[in-house]
C-alpha cells in the first residue's frame, strides 16, 4: 500500500479567548496558518501553549473567537488533526503495534501501524511493551501513532522536550523530514528556541495572551545550526521573550505584517 | 553485597522452614511432648482425611462450602464491580449511590448475622448472604477508586485520537483501573473466606466449618485442625488463582 500525499489545512484563529476561573490565558489571539506550514510556538511556561492546540484540537472550547479550519468553522473534535504529547502518553498495557493501531478501523489498521512504525524506524519494537522502550523510542511511537491517521494537521506540544540533546536533534531531522513528505500542516509548541528556527518556517511567541511576535524564518533547509543568520535569530527571539535589548542592531517588530528580519 | 543462588535452591529455601516445623511436630508428638488431646500429629491429621474421604463426607462438605464461597463471591463482586463502573464513570450515580453505600459500609458484615439468621435461617441463602455482602465493599470501593484514578491524561489522549464511549471504556479506562481492580478482587477474596468460616461455625449444617463444630462435640481433634487446614488450602488456592490472574493481566507493568 503506497502512502497517499496527504495535503496540508489551512488554520484560522479569530480573537480566541480563553478563561479558567476568571483568569484569562488568551484574550484575542489572532492566527493565521497556510496550507502547509510549519509553525513553531515559544513562549514562557503557563503562557498558554498547551491551551491553544488544544482548542484548535477540539478538545476543549474557546470563550470567545472562532477557529476556521479551510474555511469551515470547527465544532467538537478536530478529526483531522492529531496530537503528540510531551510525556508521550502511550498506553502502557498495549503492545507498541496496537498503541499505533489505536482509533484506526480495523481493515488493514495492522499494515499501516507497521508501515507507521518503519517510518520512524522501530519496524523491530512492534511486540514490545512501552515500559521496555528508551524516551526517545517512545516519542517515536507517539509519532507514529499520530501520523498512521494521515493527519492534515498535526499539533506537537513540546514533543522532544523531555529528551537528552543527541535524540533531540536525531528527532526534529526525522519530523522535518516526515513534514516534507507528506506536507501536512505542523504547529509545534517548543521551549527550545533554537529548535523552533532550526525547524519551522515562521516562530511565534506568545504574551499576555496575544501573539507577541510572529518570526518568518528565512534559511534553507536543511538549516545548519553553525550558520551566523540562524544564531541571530535564536537570540532575537530570546531576547524578545526576556523583554530585554537585544546586543544586535536587529530588533524584531511586534508588529506581525513586517518582521524586521527578512 | 547480595549472595547469588542457584535456581533450584530459590525454589526450596521458602519451604526450609515449613519442613522443619511439620518435622518437628512429628517428632514432638511421638515423643509424647505434645498431648493427642491439645494437637492431634500431623499423620493422625492425614489418616482422619482419608477416613472422611471414604466416607465421602469430606468431599460433600468440601464441595458445599466451595459452592457457597463462589456463589458469594460472584454475587457480591458482580455488584460491588457494577456500581464501582457506573459510580465511578456517570457522575449522575456517582450522587445517587456513592454516600449510601460508603455508608452500609462500614456495617461489619459480621454483625448482622444474628440479623440474618432470623431473616433466612441457617440454610444456604444465610452464608451466601453474607459472603456476597463481604466481597461486595472492597471490590465496590477499589473499582470505584480504579477508574476515578486513570490518567486523565490519557483519557484526553484517547479523546484527541477519536475514542469515545465504548472504546474509551474498553481501550482507556478499564485497563487503567485493572490493577486496582484485581487488589480489590485479591482482598476480597480473603474476607469470602473468612466471612465463610465464622457463618459455618456459628449456624449450618453442612460445609467444613460445620464438620469442624461437629467434631468438638465428640472431641475429635484430628478433624478440627483438618478443618483449618483444609480452610487454609482453599485460602492459598485462591491466592495462586487470583495471582495467575494479576500475572496475565498486568503483564506490561513490570
Ligand atoms: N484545565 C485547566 N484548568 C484550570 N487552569 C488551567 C487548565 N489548563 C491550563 N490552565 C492554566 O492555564 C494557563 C496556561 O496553561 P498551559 O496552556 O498549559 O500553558 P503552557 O503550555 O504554555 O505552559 C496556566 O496558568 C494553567 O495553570
Ligand atoms: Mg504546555
Amino acid at each position: 500500500m503506497k502512502k497517499v500525499e496527504t495535503q496540508g489545512m489551512n488554520v484560522s484563529l479569530n480573537s480566541i479567548e480563553k478563561r479558567y476561573d476568571q483568569r484569562n490565558v488568551l484574550e484575542g489571539l489572532d492566527l493565521k496558518i497556510e496550507e502547509g506550514e510549519f509553525v513553531a510556538i515559544v513562549g514562557k511556561s503557563g503562557c498558554g501553549k498547551s491551551t491553544l492546540l488544544r482548542l484548535i484540537a477540539g478538545l476543549e472550547n474557546s470563550n470567545g473567537g472562532t477557529i476556521e479550519l479551510d474555511g469551515n468553522t470547527l465544532s467538537g473534535l478536530n478529526e483531522q488533526a492529531r496530537m503528540m504529547f510531551q510525556d508521550g502518553r502511550l498506553l502502557p498495557w498495549k503492545r507498541v503495534k496496537d498503541n499505533v493501531c489505536l482509533g484506526l478501523s480495523s481493515a488493514g489498521s495492522k499494515e499501516k501501524a507497521i508501515q507507521a512504525l518503519e517510518q520512524v524506524g522501530l519496524k523491530d519494537r512492534l511486540d514490545d511493551y512501552p515500559s521496555q522502550l528508551s524516551g526517545g523510542q517512545k516519542q517515536r511511537v507517539a509519532l507514529a501513532r499520530a501520523l498512521v491517521h494521515d493527519p492534515s494537521l498535526l499539533l506537537l506540544d513540546e514533543p522532544l522536550g523531555a529528551l537528552d540533546a543527541l535524540t533531540r536533534i536525531e528527532m526534529q531531522g526525522l519530523i522535518e523530514s516526515l513534514w516534507e513528505q507528506r506536507k501536512f500542516t505542523a504547529i509545534l509548541v517548543t521551549h527550545d528556541v533554537e529548535e523552533a528556527v532550526a525547524i519551522a518556517d515562521r516562530v511565534i511567541l506568545i504574551d499576555n495572551g496575544k501573539i507577541s511576535i510572529n518570526q518568518p524564518i528565512h534559511l534553507p533547509r536543511p538549516r545548519q545550526r553553525t550558520n551566523p543568520d540562524f544564531s541571530m535569530y535564536v537570540e532575537e527571539i530570546l531576547a524578545r521573550i526576556m523583554n530585554r535589548k537585544s546586543k544586535n542592531h536587529y530588533s524584531i517588530v511586534v508588529n506581525q505584517e513586517s518582521p524586521i528580519i527578512s | 553485597m547480595t549472595w547469588r543462588l542457584k535456581g533450584s535452591v530459590e525454589k526450596v529455601l521458602p519451604w526450609f522452614i515449613p519442613l522443619l516445623l511439620l518435622i518437628g511436630w512429628q517428632t514432638l508428638s511421638w515423643m509424647g511432648t505434645i498431648p493427642e488431646r491439645i494437637l492431634p500429629a500431623p499423620t493422625q491429621i492425614i489418616v482422619a482425611a482419608y477416613e472422611l474421604m471414604g466416607t465421602g463426607e469430606l468431599y460433600d462438605h468440601m464441595s458445599i462450602s466451595l459452592g457457597r464461597a463462589l456463589a458469594g463471591f460472584l454475587i457480591g463482586g458482580i455488584i460491588g464491580f457494577l456500581f464501582g463502573l457506573f459510580n465511578g464513570i456517570f457522575r449522575f450515580a456517582d450522587l445517587l449511590f456513592d454516600t449510601s453505600i460508603q455508608m452500609l459500609r462500614n456495617i461489619p458484615h459480621l454483625a448482622l448475622i444474628p440479623l440474618v439468621i432470623l431473616w433466612f435461617g441457617i440454610g444456604e441463602t444465610s452464608k451466601v448472604f453474607l459472603v456476597a455482602l463481604g466481597v461486595l465493599f472492597p471490590v465496590y470501593i477499589n473499582t470505584y477508586h480504579g477508574i476515578k484514578s486513570v490518567d486523565k491524561k490519557l483519557i484526553e489522549m484517547g479523546k484527541a485520537y477519536g475514542l469515545k464511549g465504548k472504546e474509551l471504556f474498553f481501550h482507556v479506562i478499564l485497563p487503567g483501573a485493572m490493577s486496582s481492580i484485581l487488589v480489590g478482587i485479591r482482598f476480597s477474596l480473603g474476607v469470602m473466606w473468612l466471612t465463610l468460616i465464622v457463618a459455618e461455625t456459628i449456624s449450618a449444617q453442612t460445609g467444613i466449618g460445620y464438620m469442624a463444630m461437629n467434631a468438638r462435640e465428640f472431641m475429635q481433634m484430628d478433624v478440627i485442625v483438618l478443618s483449618i487446614v483444609i480452610y487454609a488450602l482453599f485460602g492459598k488456592l485462591s491466592d495462586v488463582i487470583a495471582r495467575y490472574f494479576e500475572g496475565k493481566l498486568l503483564k506490561w507493568d513490570r
